[in-house]
């Protein structure tokens, strides 16, 4: 069959069409990590293509890899997101009968007119594109409307259609991206005479475009894409190149001349801007054939390797000479080293290790698992911070800018506030501690990058730039949060603990408090001075101290409730049991202050409505009033340990 | 005990404290909630600024947590945000500063109680006195006036003869002594101002906080029509600068007792004219503004993006400052204001000019005069090191290391922490 | 943020006193004791301004009470009369397939000056800008009263949010500035059409006026 159609193709002389690479040839480690590491500038920024193709895929797939039946072995097979990315360049036909598209709910698909899959098909609600393209017209339709909803307003599966209708249109781009060098017309062009006379086949880009540019402007009326079939095709290949409707997102890899403007140019980009212009410099020209020669080698597996290498060492000195994309090496690397990921795991295994030897006390094997537990806490928190690190290194910048890095930052901080803690009293709730507290806050990060499926390293807007205050300020707000965070959690264990354990040693006792105790203290100074610090800078910014606005609100809110138990248990109105209360109400203020002010829509901090915040949000207070009621219940059957025993030593200024 | 032993021990004690903090909790959650429906500007009259407080709209507060609820207005009698706030400034002296045991292991404890108690007055100096507005610029443009988002005013000018020597000058009616003259159901209300300055008074009445002004085309047979127009009211924006607010004014004259009656409203293109007794005035509702010492010439105004996107990376102004024929060049940049002659221009707005269709960019500035501007900061340093000092003495006991030690080694750091950033700012 | 009932307590207790007195009216007279200097960079005072401005609403209006077109004029024979808009006030076509177009544009202000709007018009065409020099040498037509420039010039066209110029038009466009306006009437259309329109719009441009001041 295919043959059939080369033959048609070379037939008909109107394209240059060549053999695809197979499968293992694309996959060769030197092609891809060219390609992995192909300097592009999107969002303002300059980073590896491999980024790119990431959240792409994150955003169409829900995960970074795709599993798949291979056609070449007829084995379970699967593809990193730049091997997906490539085989949708140069496989089109394979990539279309991936199952890519993650759509959650089987009613979605039913909408569209389509045949729900069913969850036990081992594909779990991923479609290919063979699946939806027949009912792409009712998908465009419905997402249209959908989209023109309130966010708010909009129920699930009207989301997951709105989100579908958009992923199609940016997947359909990206399947594209080569049309322009594939066959610039079409599949079969009927050019105007003159422009066909100008332009013998094979349409090359390189050549073509300067013809087109020069048709168009001596026929202005071809420029109109309905009434010009070619021109229609032409646009599109262009729009292919872009690879994005999102300007911001736009693919750019051609960096310009040294003290040229800033934005880099790309292939789609030098074809609109041409249209548009009616110009297109010789640089640029330049540029497209070297684009062109990685295409056309495609068929050839030593050459192909080869012009892609070439292609990026020409694009890296090209920036090297901007003093650009020095760090897109590094953020390849970042990426595949998945330090988040990979803590996440050590945190969770100290978790399973020290609740094993929480099960045989006193043992040969408890001492083991606790040293083998201090180590996994250690190698976890590193892998925190080296990946918090790299970040800095990367943007330039602090380590917290974004909504995603308080969630990385918190649970590495919160780690180590833990292991100060366990240092402090040797009795293993501190490692307990530090690895839920790190487990608990990548996992929320992990799950929040899923949801957002957009990069995380992002460029600041130019209030947030270069500012004493704010730089302090922000690491101190979540320092907070990380202190109040775990004060809540200590307390929350010790009421687990407590309502599993009758008789739990007044030593015991005093740990959990005088833990949960240092905490709070150490979150009422972290919030206090951060809040203030917040204020002194939107002051230096704004010429206001304080707005009154939502999330400034929120960090208040913190620092009253910390100080409303201080003081409520100095006046002797709380004791042991009512301050672990008031930390469960303190972890509920702080999630509030945390995510909850960011979704009420208002206020400088509002970053737009996340959908099923407010669930995770109240399904957490939820959890909290519940231990509040075991509290309550504790209470009631008067097992609070007599309060002089349990008593902070030094807690009492009172006069 | 005497009657003034009482108070002080009331006044000073953990029960009050606890009782303003719970409440200062509560204002903050109900105040940051009802933002979402009420808007900023009425939550912190109504919970932070506020003498009582009558009122809690539960209803919109539970929905800006997304429980989706019907209309819940709960009457209350409380003391509002401003009372609670001047109460624990007092408690925090007499309690935490007055009475408080004096020990040297207290001392971090004073020192934060005292900076806060000094951060709270600093609040209630810039509410009392602090005055901001905007000051808007094109290139090449100079100006020495700014003028207020929020606050209105109605003024009185004599145009005809003209003042001598060129220095004109109004009379102002501030809004706090029109803006209750809102209709209440069908019965109107007005009041009358009167100056020696004025061939007239003025009565001003039917004060619409958002209002548009339309042509009378005399079917409803309405009373309120001035002119061929009246005021047609509008839904309150939650965005109060947003609101454009109207009045129906009458002249009257004081010695004929003839009247001439007229539409004041804040986005009319001219202010309403009266001639009276061979004189003429102009009348008009405007926001409140304030004239600078000196005045500001817009030389360049320069917007940056990300390369290829749309978010700003630079926001940067260069002016210059007239002053009693002085010049001089400064730069107004994102988190770098101008600080000078008590007052601070910030970099707020920009836009170029291709958005708004001329040649030249334009700059926005809030201008920004507050006695009381760097007083948190002072505080801030303070009660850092008052709680950091506390803290770390307290976690020394605890663990049994030398209190004394921590306490210098605490000092220490705070210290190099301030010099630094003091050094990186100067 | 300033409070009011705080700021300033005697109007917090006048604000008492109005709640509670169910009066319509205020029974004392306030004296106005708050003055303000003007500063020396204001506009100049704005006097007698009828209330159909102050409010928007200069547009005059028929006797249904839509707002009528602020100018009269007598469309040429053989033009065709299309819906104004905000853009084109007067909006008028002609030639086989309505391919001419000639409108007046209003403008408020100085509108970018006239020079750059003359400019404007010769990139339209393809044309480079003329120096200001040149645009002074430009010929004068009186319109509505006064002088205005006069502009023709030979192009391709393409006109705003046009995607492709067309070939071979004309232009002819008239600039002036008049009470606080800037005025443009333009025609455009192929050249040999505008050719034999020019007799068309020259009776065009002499029978527009204001219809406020022709009443």
């Amino acid at each position: 069959m295919k043959t059939l159609i080369i033959a048609a193709a070379i037939a008909l002389g109107v394209c240059t069409l060549n053999a695809e690479p197979t499968l293992a040839q694309l996959r060769d480690p030197e092609l891809v990590n060219a390609f992995a590491t192909l300097p592009v500038q999107e969002a303002g920024r300059i980073k590896p293509l491999d980024t790119v193709a990431r959240y792409r895929l994150l955003r169409f797939h829900g995960s970074r890899v795709v599993r798949f039946e291979n056609p070449e072995t007829k084995k379970a097979d699967k593809l990193s997101s730049i091997e997906w990315l490539l085989v949708t360049w140069f496989k089109p036909d394979l990539a279309k009968s991936l199952p890519l598209f993650r759509v959650d709910n089987p009613a979605a698909i039913t909408e569209i007119g389509g045949t729900a899959k069913d969850r036990m098909e081992g594909v779990k609600g991923k479609y290919t594109y063979r699946d939806i393209e027949p009912h792409r017209a009712k998908l465009m339709e419905l997402a249209e409307e959908y989209r023109n909803l309130e966010p708010k307003n909009r129920t699930p599966i009207q989301r997951m259609i709105a989100d579908l209708g958009v992923n199609i249109l940016d997947y359909e781009m990206i399947v594209g991206h080569w049309d322009s060098f594939r066959s610039p017309f079409g599949k079969e062009p009927k050019l105007p005479e003159e422009l066909a006379k100008a332009l013998p086949p094979p349409h090359r880009i390189p050549t073509a475009l300067p013809a087109v540019l020069k048709y168009v402007k001596d026929h202005p009326e071809a420029a109109a894409p309905m009434s010009n079939p070619w021109m229609m095709e032409f646009m599109k290949g262009a729009l292919g190149g872009m690879m994005s409707g999102n300007q911001e997102l736009s693919y750019r890899i051609f960096p310009p001349k040294v003290g040229a403007t800033e934005k880099w140019h790309g292939p789609g980009w030098i074809i609109m801007e041409g249209l548009q212009t009616g110009e297109v410099t010789a640089d640029d020209l330049a540029w497209l054939a070297d684009y062109e020669k990685v295409f056309q080698a495609t068929d050839d597996p030593v050459k192909f390797k080869a012009e892609a290498i070439a292609l990026k060492s020409k694009i890296e000195s090209a920036a090297a000479a901007r003093n650009e994309g020095s760090t897109v090496k590094l953020e390849a690397s970042y990426h595949k080293a998945d330090y988040f990921y990979n803590a996440m795991i050590w945190f969770v295994a100290a978790i399973i290790l020290l609740g094993t030897s929480w099960l045989i006390p006193a043992s040969k094997w408890e001492r083991w698992l606790t040293w083998i537990s201090w180590a996994a806490v250690l190698i976890a928190t590193a892998y925190t911070l080296t990946g918090i690190t790299i970040r800095c290194i990367i943007m330039q910048r602090g380590p917290i800018a974004t909504l995603y890095e308080t969630m990385v930052f918190i649970a590495g901080t919160g780690a180590l506030f833990g292991i100060a803690a366990e240092l402090l009293t040797r009795r293993k709730l501190g490692l307990f501690i530090a690895s839920l507290a790190g487990a608990a806050g990548l996992f929320l990060s992990i799950r929040f990058e899923t949801a957002d499926a957009g990069d995380t390293l992002v460029q600041l807007q130019a209030v947030l730039i270069t500012n004493f205050w704010l730089a302090t300020h922000v690491p101190m707000i979540n320092l907070g949060y990380a202190a109040c965070m775990v004060a809540s959690i200590v307390s929350g264990l010790y009421v687990i603990v407590r309502l599993f354990n009758k008789n739990l040693a007044a030593s015991d006792e005093r740990l959990f408090l005088r833990i949960s105790y240092g905490f709070l203290c150490a979150g009422l100074f972290l919030s206090l001075v951060g809040t203030i610090l917040g204020g002194i800078w939107a002051n230096d910014s704004w010429g206001r101290f304080w707005g009154w606005d939502p999330k400034e609100n929120g960090a208040l809110l913190i620092v009253l409730m910390v100080l409303i138990t201080l003081h409520a248990r100095m006046g002797g109105y709380i004791r042991d049991l009512g301050i672990h209360a008031c930390n469960l109400l303190l972890g509920c203020v702080t999630v509030f202050s945390w995510f909850g002010t960011n979704q009420l829509g208002v206020g400088l901090h509002a970053y737009g409505f996340t959908d099923g915040a407010w669930d995770n949000i109240r399904s957490y207070w939820i959890s909290q009033f519940i231990l509040l009621g075991g509290i309550a219940w504790l209470k009631w059957r008067g097992k609070a340990a007599p309060a002089a025993a349990a008593e902070p030593s030094d807690l009492a200024e009172k006069a | 005990m005497t009657v003034l032993q009482r108070l002080f021990n009331f006044l000073s004690s953990y029960a009050l404290a606890t009782a303003l903090l719970v409440l200062l909790f509560v204002y903050t959650l109900l105040g940051t909630l009802e933002q979402v429906e009420h808007g900023l500007y009425l939550s912190q009259l109504k919970y932070f600024e506020s003498v009582v407080i009558t009122q809690i709209d539960l209803g919109a507060c539970l929905r800006a947590l997304n429980f989706p609820t019907g209309d819940m207005k709960l009457p209350v009698l409380l003391p509002g945000g401003y009372t609670v706030m001047a109460l624990f400034c007092l408690n925090i002296i007499v309690g935490g500063v007055i009475r408080i045991r004096k020990k040297p292991r207290t001392i971090g404890v004073v020192i934060s109680h005292f900076s806060m108690a000094f951060m709270i007055l600093a609040g209630g100096v810039s509410m009392h006195t602090k005055i901001e507005g905007n000051l808007s610029l094109l290139e090449g443009q100079t100006d020495d006036q700014f003028v207020s988002v929020d606050s209105r005013v109605v003024e009185i000018e004599q145009v005809e003869p003209a003042a001598a020597g060129g220095k004109r000058k109004v009379l102002v009616i501030s809004d706090s002594q029109f803006s209750d003259l809102a209709p209440d159901g069908s019965s109107g209300k007005a009041r009358q101002f009167t100056s020696a300055e004025l061939p007239f008074d003025l009565t001003l009445q039917n004060y619409a906080p958002n209002a548009q002004i339309k042509r009378d085309d005399g079917a409803d047979g309405r009373r309120d029509v001035v002119d061929g127009y009246f005021i047609q009211a509008l839904p309150k924006d939650p965005e109060h600068g947003q609101n454009m607010p109207a009045l129906h004014a009458i002249a009257k004259n004081k010695k004929t007792g003839e009247t001439q009656q007229g539409i004041l409203w804040l986005r009319a293109a001219a202010p309403w004219t009266v001639k009276m007794e061979e004189k003429t005035y102009t009348i008009d509702l405007t926001r409140r503004s304030w004239v600078l010492p000196f005045a500001v010439k817009l030389e360049k105004a320069t917007r940056e993006f990300h390369p290829g996107t749309q978010r700003p990376r630079k926001f940067e102004s260069i002016v210059t400052k007239l002053q009693d024929g002085k010049e001089e060049r400064k730069e107004i940049k994102m988190n770098e204001p101008l600080r000078t002659n008590g007052f601070t221009l910030f970099q707020h707005q920009m836009m170029s000019g291709e958005d708004l269709k001329r040649t030249e960019n334009a700059s926005v500035f809030q201008v920004v005069s507050n006695p009381a501007d760097q007083w948190p900061l002072w505080s801030c340093i303070a009660v850092a090191f008052g709680l950091l000092l506390h803290f770390s003495m307290m976690l020394a006991r605890n663990v049994g290391w030398n209190e004394w030690l921590v306490a210098g080694i605490v000092v220490g750091v705070v210290s190099a922490y301030f010099i630094l950033a003091l050094v990186k700012m100067y | 943020m300033n409070q009011l009932s705080l700021r300033c307590p005697a109007a917090a207790l006048l604000l008492t006193v109005g709640l509670t007195s169910c009066d319509r009216f205020d029974q004392r007279v306030v004296e106005i004791t708050e003055t303000r200097e003007v500063s020396k960079h204001a506009s100049a005072p704005n006097v007698g301004v009828s209330s159909a401005t102050r409010f928007y609403d200069d547009a005059q209006r028929d006797e249904s009470g839509a707002p009528m077109n602020p100018f009269i004029w007598t469309t040429p024979t053989g033009w065709t009369e299309g819906q104004s808009n905000q853009m084109r006030v007067i909006n008028l076509t002609f030639g086989p397939n309505n391919e001419g177009e000639c409108y007046l544009t209003a403008m408020p202000g100085a509108s970018g000056g006239v020079e750059a709007n003359i400019n404007r018009w010769r990139g339209q065409l393809g044309l480079s800008p003329l120096p200001a020099a040149d645009v002074e040498k430009l010929p004068r037509k009186t319109f509505l009263g006064g002088e205005a420039y006069s502009v023709t010039a030979d192009g391709d066209y393409k006109n705003v949010g046009q995607e492709a110029p067309m070939k071979d038009y004309r232009l002819v466009g008239l600039i002036q500035q008049v009470s606080g306006l800037t005025l443009f009437v333009k025609m455009t259309g192929p050249k040999a059409l505008v050719e034999t329109n020019q007799a068309n719009f020259e009776s065009f441009v002499n029978s527009i006026n204001f219809r406020a001041r022709q009443q």
